[in-house]
């Protein structure tokens, strides 16, 4: 259970949030019961909907970009070759996949315990879901469509890494 | 020569183990420490960077086996597993060499973060390695199936 205190910094940081995505025409929707938005935006080729969540007990800032489709059964243990190959390239984030449903979203996270969190932290946080997301989506779409093997899938990650 | 934020964070982190009278060693020039932890089994080495050009303070422990060749698929469903369920940090794997790691980081860009980030974090690190890595070690033994690491 949160403090009163904690409480108060995680309706802080929500307000710079949303004042943020005021200040570059965010066009996104609150939560009812939580400290969290819902939006979508576009990448190269697929659309990438964000979530962002305020945990006012753990005292984190966690960004999630979800990926617009899942992976068929026939590949979802496969995958779990291309989604950690993928996060093996990044330096902070990293993705996130369900195994037993094919879900996959991209998810970074900063703990704000105490802290004083500014929008360009909130600008970076996004522009690594965001980015990550749309350098990946299109990759798992097409393992995924292809078939393709653990070899083909590590020799699509790191080459173009 | 550090900015002034990531060597104020960098002096956080060694006066958080100095007050706790934890050995550790350390890099002044390239903001890194290292320290060894004993938790309920494997003793547990962290990696600590304040990474300037980033602005991120980042933890990682290798574990201390990497995974054997007919186990990576394992090890990979497990790490996925973990992470699907945590709120911060990772489990990752290496699928070309088995090599296995957790990593957990803060980004510190245009913002003032407290000695309580570093202490979360250090807490949450040490917790979730001493948590997972016998786990992670029993599937790679073959003693637990990576869908029940949970």
């Amino acid at each position: 259970m949160a403090t009163e205190q904690e409480l108060k910094q995680a309706a802080s940081l929500f307000k710079t949030l949303c004042d943020y995505l005021d200040e570059n025409t965010w066009n996104y929707k609150k939560a009812d019961d939580s400290l969290g938005v819902t939006f979508g935006t576009k990448g190269d080729d697929l659309p990438i909907p964000i979530i962002i969540r305020i945990n006012p007990e753990l005292m984190v800032l966690s960004i999630y970009a979800t990926m617009p489709f899942e992976i068929p059964e026939d590949m979802r243990v496969p995958m779990v070759v291309a989604v950690t190959a993928a996060t093996h390239c990044m330096v902070d984030g990293g993705f996130d996949y369900d195994v037993k449903s094919g879900k996959i979203l991209f998810r970074i996270t900063s703990t704000f315990r105490e802290s004083i969190i500014g929008k360009k932290l909130i600008e970076y946080m996004l522009g690594c879901a965001c980015v990550m997301t749309d350098e990946f989506n299109d990759k798992f779409y097409k393992m995924v469509q292809e078939k393709m093997s653990a070899g083909e899938m590590l020799d699509m990650i790191y080459k173009e890494a | 020569m550090a900015n002034n934020i990531s060597a104020t964070i960098y002096r956080y982190l060694c006066e958080l183990f100095d007050g706790r009278n934890y050995k550790y060693t350390k890099n002044d020039d390239e903001l890194r420490l290292e320290i060894v932890m004993v938790g309920e089994d494997e003793p547990m080495r962290f990696y600590i960077n304040v990474d300037e050009a980033r602005s991120l303070v980042i933890f990682r422990s290798f574990l201390p086996f990497k995974f054997k060749e007919d186990k990576r698929i394992a090890g990979a469903i497990a790490v996925c597993n973990i992470n699907y369920n945590v709120c911060d940090g990772l489990f990752n794997t290496d699928v070309r060499n088995g090599s296995t790691y957790f990593k957990l980081t803060t980004s510190y860009r245009d913002s003032i973060i407290s000695k309580a980030v570093l202490e979360q974090m250090f807490e949450l690190s040490c917790q979730m390695v001493d948590k997972y890595n016998d786990r992670l070690a029993a599937v790679n033994d073959g003693t637990l199936d990576p869908n029940d690491i949970g």
